[in-house]
């Protein structure tokens, strides 16, 4: 019998929707092999007109690059967009401007314009010469899917889709795209030195070394600082995760006590744990489907715990060791949130390092878990450190 | 610079206008109750609770073909006065305050409850609480199928939100968030998908 997982999982491959949420900025980890493969559409054009008063543009349509687009005129109004992003988009507007767009059938799209990504809906019902596609909002995550000038991104699309490329992976470490860079991002047609484009516009070195260091949990207690492997595809695996989790995937893997950029080799294939910072409660793992990620925590403590207990929640099922021993198990499919498991039996957190290891599975959509440690009140242990690094 | 206007204006059948109810202080019109779950990526996340047609449809609960504009009218008439839309986290919107319900036959029982029913906090895991929703009014516009500035609901086409973030809502709930995926449809309660629906709106007291 499927489990929840696998249906999740069935479901998600074979919709034709674009995973991303009309409205909701894509905020999961979201690779571009993956907008591909969920597009209907692909296709390039330019700006042809751009009206700011009225706050409307169009993209002329040179070719289609996946599927064939109907429309000669991509029409876009902006004005309804988001916070300050009508007031922000307006500069790249510019005639002759290379634009990229990705749509469904349902006519949810994003438009690559300039090294960001804005979200669109059209109406699937209109005539094309007669469709008027909104735009919702710049996407301030997806430039972790792609940040460099629209021509290489077509380049790249083709040469993915002709099976010449391999699609590169997202950069979790470049930050969210704010207003002051988009101010300062030159438009099409200026001057671009790429070593002094605002940060979210810039290349990641991926051989830079993140910061690894312990930080203090946030003000609820929840680890901010992870070490992460991943994704590891487990196919129709996923669909059994008490099976997953009773297989050591990883010699050792109860009580790993990895490095940034160590080298792991998992079900024959390489990989490499990378420092996952959490934003807010929990840690974005991406949104590879069928998949499941290892995270490991240098947890500190100042003092020795004893009758503790670990809250965690996940996207979807999950394994938590400390110390090398498991603490927690959980095997359905669901979105994370805080707290949503609690160890039954009480824990000793002892004075100084604590390992925390946890193997997350994902079904489909986004994945990613969130921990903190209570006291045996329940309160919060505010004190702990935790960080991709041992103390020194 | 002259962009061609559409042409396409939404037939007189698309839009009906809301029932104003003078003496019960009422303004109430027709919906559907949405398909949930239409893409699974979403996880059950709204972002709406009623929308137009062609609006986000696939995060609300309820798609109501009323007339945005009269609905405004309507709202005032029963002595509600729209504020502005959320400029930021700083400046949340304004305006007066609402009650909202839904009606509608549940086999041969009439149920009635507060909109807010119809949406499950991920943070408490229950239903929203019951709160006064904000009459923010939609921001104006360019407004592609009038060729002229309105109202962006039009164009938007989403009425009633969840999040100030969107300022092109009629209607805003109150707590201020600007964005996110803290709110799922309520599958317990809701209706299965295109059952007929009143949504009964009334100035909060």
């Amino acid at each position: 019998m499927r489990s929840a997982l696998l249906r999740l999982s069935a479901a998600a491959a074979l919709s034709a929707a674009l995973s991303v949420r009309a409205d909701a900025y894509v905020e999961a980890l979201y690779p571009l092999q993956q907008v591909l493969a969920e597009s209907f559409v692909i296709a390039e054009g330019t700006v042809e007109s751009h009206d700011p008063v009225k706050k409307i543009a169009s993209v002329k349509v040179a070719k289609s690059i996946k599927g064939k687009c109907t429309y000669e005129v991509i029409r876009i109004t902006y004005g309804g967009g988001q916070f300050w992003h009508p007031e922000a988009v307006p500069r790249h507007f510019v005639k002759g401007a290379p634009a990229l767009i990705f749509y469904n059938e349902g006519r949810q799209a994003e438009m690559y314009l300039n090294r960001f990504f804005i979200q669109l809906y059209g109406d699937a019902g209109a005539p094309p010469e007669k469709a008027w596609w909104s735009m919702t909002h710049i996407e301030i995550r997806m430039n972790r899917t792609f940040n460099g000038p629209v021509a290489e991104l077509s380049d790249l699309v083709q040469k993915v889709l002709s099976g010449k490329a391999t699609p590169p992976a997202p950069s979790a470490k470049i930050p969210p795209i704010d207003r002051p860079h988009v101010a300062a991002l030159p438009a099409h047609g200026e001057a671009v030195d790429e070593s002094k484009l605002p940060l979210p516009f810039r290349k990641h070195d991926p051989n830079a070394k993140a910061e690894a260091a312990l930080v203090p949990v946030n003000p609820e207690g929840f680890i901010q600082r992870w070490l992460v492997l991943g994704p590891v595809p487990l196919g129709d695996q996923a669909g059994d995760a008490n099976a997953v989790f009773n297989k050591e995937w990883i010699p050792g893997q109860k009580s790993l006590k990895p490095v940034q950029h160590g080298k792991a080799t998992v079900a024959g294939a390489g990989y490499r744990w990378e420092v996952g910072d959490s934003s807010d409660f929990f840690v974005d793992l991406g949104s590879a489907e069928n998949s499941m990620n290892f995270l490991v925590s240098y947890v500190v403590s100042d003092a020795d715990v004893p009758g503790a207990a670990l809250l965690t929640g996940s996207d979807d099922a999950a394994v938590w060791w400390l110390n090398g021993e498991e603490v927690q198990r959980f095997l359905q499919g669901r979105g994370c949130a805080k707290d949503q498991d609690r160890t039954a039996k009480p824990l000793a957190l002892k004075k100084g390092l604590n390992m925390l290891v946890c193997a997350v599975i994902n079904g489909g959509g986004p994945t990613g878990a969130c921990a903190r440690f209570v006291d045996k009140s329940g309160r919060p242990l505010l004190k702990l450190k935790a960080g991709a690094e041992p103390p020194k | 610079m002259a962009l061609a206007a559409s042409l396409f204006l939404p037939s007189a059948q698309e839009k009906e206008a809301p029932k104003i109810d003078e003496k019960a202080g009422t303004v109430s019109f027709g919906a559907k109750a949405a398909q949930t779950d239409k893409y699974e990526q979403l996880k059950g996340a709204i972002e709406y609770v009623v929308v137009l047609p062609k609006g986000k449809e696939y995060e609300s609960c309820f798609v109501a073909p009323v007339d945005p504009i009269k609905l405004h009218e309507a709202l005032q008439k029963i002595g509600a006065k729209p504020g502005k839309p959320a400029q930021d986290e700083k400046t949340p919107a304004t305006g007066s305050r609402l009650r909202i319900r839904v009606e509608w036959k549940d086999g041969e029982k009439e149920r009635r409850e507060p909109i807010e029913k119809f949406v499950l906090d991920e943070e408490t895991k229950k239903p929203m609480e019951n709160v006064e929703w904000i009459y923010s009014g939609s921001k104006e516009g360019f407004v592609p199928d009038l060729g002229d500035t309105g109202l962006l609901v039009l164009s938007m086409k989403n009425l009633i939100g969840l999040y100030q973030g969107d300022g092109t809502t009629l209607v805003t709930h109150p707590a201020g968030l600007m964005t996110g995926h803290r709110f799922k449809a309520n599958k317990a309660l809701l209706p299965k998908e295109g059952t007929q629906v009143r949504i009964v709106i009334e100035a909060a007291k």
